[in-house]
């Protein structure tokens, strides 16, 4: 028996899974399956059933961070891209270029500063593979 | 020999051929030099066992496990290593486990099992207040290919 569950439907269940409680970290993931899966949380307040073939690719970023020196918590900064290539059942490249918490807003900060020179602007993007791919835009500073 | 004990042994033949834990055992692993990186191959016939809270778990059958390791100090030396190799308290980069056999998992958020073919992944496993830059190319046919950057500032990255 074959069933195939949507990939989008894989990844979000795998998702909801993994943030049952507050996410703690930022996790990226992938999980392929052929034959007999079943899980369930430590909570056992959800679980899964697969039977037959699934893939699922998930990135959890959690919600909020506690921010220094300010009261409350704030929202994760988190810059991410990622490339997921599989041929068959198995994973045969992955690319994934990531910055989060304070690094990724200076990262941000850095691509539009119209101070620097251009060279040292496109040596930023070259190290985000997507920005490298994507076209420059009015004041991105490229 | 009754059926009981035919299956006992049965069980026992599948098991005692390889058994691992944390990837130390009868089980063979080689480490491969990259850019920045170091990648771990790890092979376990029979039983591997794992003893990390956040992936403990037990599988009997094929593992294959490569694991991305940031190269610097403590990072195992490149070579075979024909009885295993222990990675506990290095903090990979990236991971993934294929298992051809039964995996019980109870590590973790979650516990289950699987029974087939399951191949996990994980690339990214960043604490929540964590400021990092991290660029990685994984070739798992290739370690050799693989590349590694990790920077705390955008301007130690160039």
């Amino acid at each position: 028996m074959r069933v195939k569950a949507p990939r989008c439907a894989g990844a979000a269940l795998g998702a909801l899974l993994l943030a049952a409680c507050e996410p703690t970290q930022l996790y990226t993931g992938a999980r392929t399956v052929i034959g007999i899966n079943a899980a369930v949380n430590l909570e056992q307040t959800s679980g899964s059933l697969v039977i037959g073939y699934d893939r699922s690719f998930a990135a959890v970023v959690p919600r909020s961070v506690e921010a220094p020196g300010q009261d409350g918590r704030d929202a994760m900064s988190a810059l991410v891209c990622s490339d997921l290539q599989v041929q068959g059942i198995t994973i045969r490249h992955y690319s994934e270029s990531l910055a989060t918490g304070q690094a990724a807003t200076d990262f941000a900060d850095q691509l539009r500063n119209q101070d620097r020179a251009g060279q040292a602007r496109v040596a930023l993007r070259d190290f985000f593979r997507c920005l490298r791919e994507a076209p420059a835009t009015a004041g991105s500073g490229s | 020999m009754t059926p009981r004990r035919a299956a006992v042994a049965a069980l026992l033949a599948m098991v005692l051929p390889g058994c691992a834990v944390d990837g130390i055992g009868l089980a063979r692993a080689e480490v491969v030099r990259a850019d920045g990186a170091v990648v771990v191959r790890a092979e376990t016939l029979g039983a591997a066992l794992r003893t990390d809270p956040a992936e403990a778990g037990l599988a009997i059958g094929v593992t294959r496990t490569l694991t991305v390791l940031p190269d610097r100090d403590g990072a195992p030396a490149p070579g075979r290593y024909p009885f295993g190799l222990a990675l506990r308290g290095i903090a990979p980069a990236a991971r993934i486990r294929q298992v051809i056999g039964l995996d019980l998992g109870f590590g973790g958020r979650m516990a289950g099992f699987t029974l087939g073919y399951s191949e996990d992944a994980v690339f990214a496993a960043v604490p929540a207040g964590a400021s990092i830059i991290r660029r990685l190319e994984l070739v798992p046919d290739e370690p050799g290919l693989t590349f590694l950057r990790s920077c705390e500032e955008a301007s130690r990255c160039e």
